[in-house]
């Protein structure tokens, strides 16, 4: 009776799927650097399975990137590590584990859809100003991450 | 002599099949698992049959036919006491079949692959430098997917090593001693040619760059030391050799025994486990001392290899790793090599070399 009551109310564990720490910012002196190492590391990474981990692996630190940046109200560098993050994603093959980063991409993306503004302006001193349709932006993300 | 040498040799050849996975050979795998106190008491005999007829042999020169013949016999035995050997083929195919980056890719994590049915820890990325990975190519080609074809070709590698091995200590020392207390150690013969382990193409390769820096041939030095650290690491303990002036090769094989003992003793042990395989590279140094005037380092080795080999006694006998296992594997070390001690204290320069 004692094992039966075991089974039956056994819960199933399963760990959740984890996104990278923040790693350097723009503005760090290493920024550039890092940027350059994850070109190169394309060549490293090579094979079917060691690409999926590449890209996957880049995917995940330009969203973690992206979301920092969408925060501290960076949102022209936000929007181009987010634009990165769904260039990196959209190299990913449609298997379990991807299915389980989109799931949590989703989730992320969904949350910076409440704390970012629809729209911002964004106007350098000797350059023309941008118009950045952010949650046009994180919507499309979602649609991207919601196909896989 | 000879006979019974060739005898045990052969026994033990064929004691290796009772470990034959039962992925490889469904019939008679693991045969020795339903007899597990009869093969682990055979093994002990064997063991001290070759250990006493290796002694036997440093005090009377043998025929040198007796070294390829015994390593002939050998290369077709079976990698019983490690699965190591499935490791380097996995990790060969993980580059060479499935063209992925062993570093990053577990063979594990290939679909489908039909090796990981006798390979264990395949949930490992590959763990030897790249200089092994390109050694790899040779049997894995040559062996064209067969797994008995590719087992025998790294055991014929291996056994290629370990000649040429012998030959330089024969250059080196001109002394048939020196070549026999390698060449027909137990342990060398068992974990570089039955086992298959990669430890012999870094020391060749080590020792070789040690030899040649003293004939003043520093690129080729480099080259040398860079690849064996790029077999396996162990190695890089010896670089302050190269920067002692004046050191001559004896003493540079002393500090190399001391230095690779510090390795083998105290980082192994802390990494994971003392794995009697790692002796051979003290073996290998010891080798190119003149061994009358180091007995002890002659008969420590000896000793260490002896005990070393009686490490696989609890594992072939329990069947697991666990509960008395590591306390008897300790013991098995500690009270040889604490004999040895005890001898070496009262009789030291008696010991006959």
């Amino acid at each position: 009776m004692v094992l039966m009551s075991l089974f039956l109310f056994a819960s199933s564990v399963r760990a959740d799927y984890v996104l990278p720490y923040p790693s350097y910012m723009p503005g760090n002196k290493l920024y550039k650097l890092t940027r350059i190492i994850d070109q190169l590391k394309k060549y490293w990474y090579f094979g079917d399975i060691a690409q999926e981990k590449y890209h996957l692996q880049l995917t995940d630190k330009y969203l973690v990137e992206a979301k920092t940046l969408f925060e501290y109200k960076q949102y022209l560098l936000g929007a181009d590590a987010l634009s990165r993050s769904d260039q990196q994603f959209r190299q990913l093959p449609k298997n379990s584990l991807t299915h389980e980063a989109a799931v949590k991409h989703g989730e992320v993306l969904s949350q910076l859809l409440t704390i970012v503004p629809d729209e911002f302006n964004w106007s350098p001193e000797k350059s023309a100003s941008t118009t950045l349709h952010l949650k046009d932006l994180l919507t499309a993300s979602i649609e991207i991450r919601r196909l896989w | 002599m000879v006979i019974i040498y060739f005898i045990s040799v052969l026994a033990l050849g064929f004691l290796s099949y009772g470990f034959v996975d039962p992925h490889l050979w469904t019939k008679f795998g693991y045969f020795a698992y339903n007899f597990r106190p009869e093969f682990s008491i055979a093994f002990f005999i064997l063991l001290v049959l070759l250990f006493s007829l290796y002694v036997y042999f440093l005090k009377h020169n043998p025929k040198i036919w007796l070294i390829p013949v015994s390593a002939i016999i050998l290369v077709f035995s079976y990698p019983a006491l490690t699965y190591d050997l499935f490791n380097y083929i996995a990790t060969a195919k993980v580059l060479y079949s499935h063209h992925e980056n062993p570093y990053l890719v577990m063979p594990m994590e290939i679909p489908n692959e039909p090796n990981l049915a006798f390979t264990r820890a395949a949930n490992k990325v590959a763990l030897y430098g790249p200089v092994w990975i390109a050694i790899t190519a040779i049997p894995h080609y040559l062996g064209g997917g067969n797994i008995w074809a590719t087992l025998l070709l790294y055991k014929a590698m291996n056994t290629f090593v370990y000649l040429l091995f012998g030959s330089v200590i024969w250059r080196m020392t001109k002394n048939m001693k020196n070549v026999i207390f390698f060449m027909l150690n137990p342990l060398v013969l068992i974990e570089v040619i039955m086992n298959a382990h990669n430890d012999i193409f870094m020391m060749i390769l080590a020792l070789g760059a040690l030899i040649v820096w003293q004939q003043k041939k520093y690129m080729y030095a480099c080259a040398l030391f860079v690849a064996s650290w790029f077999i396996k690491e162990a190695t890089i303990v010896l670089l302050p050799l190269f920067f002692i002036k004046n050191i001559t090769l004896e003493n540079a094989m002393v500090w190399s025994y001391v230095l690779l003992s510090g390795v083998f003793f105290v980082a192994a042990p802390l990494r994971e486990e003392l794995y009697p395989w790692y002796a051979v590279w003290l073996v290998a140094t010891a080798a190119l001392l003149p061994l009358k005037s180091h007995r002890f380092i002659f008969w420590f080795t000896i000793v260490l290899s002896f005990a070393l080999e009686l490490r696989n006694l609890p594992y072939m006998w329990m069947g697991y790793y666990e509960g008395p296992g590591p306390t008897l594997r300790l013991l098995f070390t500690i009270v040889p090599v604490g004999v040895f001690l005890l001898v070496y204290l009262l009789k030291g320069k008696r010991l006959p070399v």
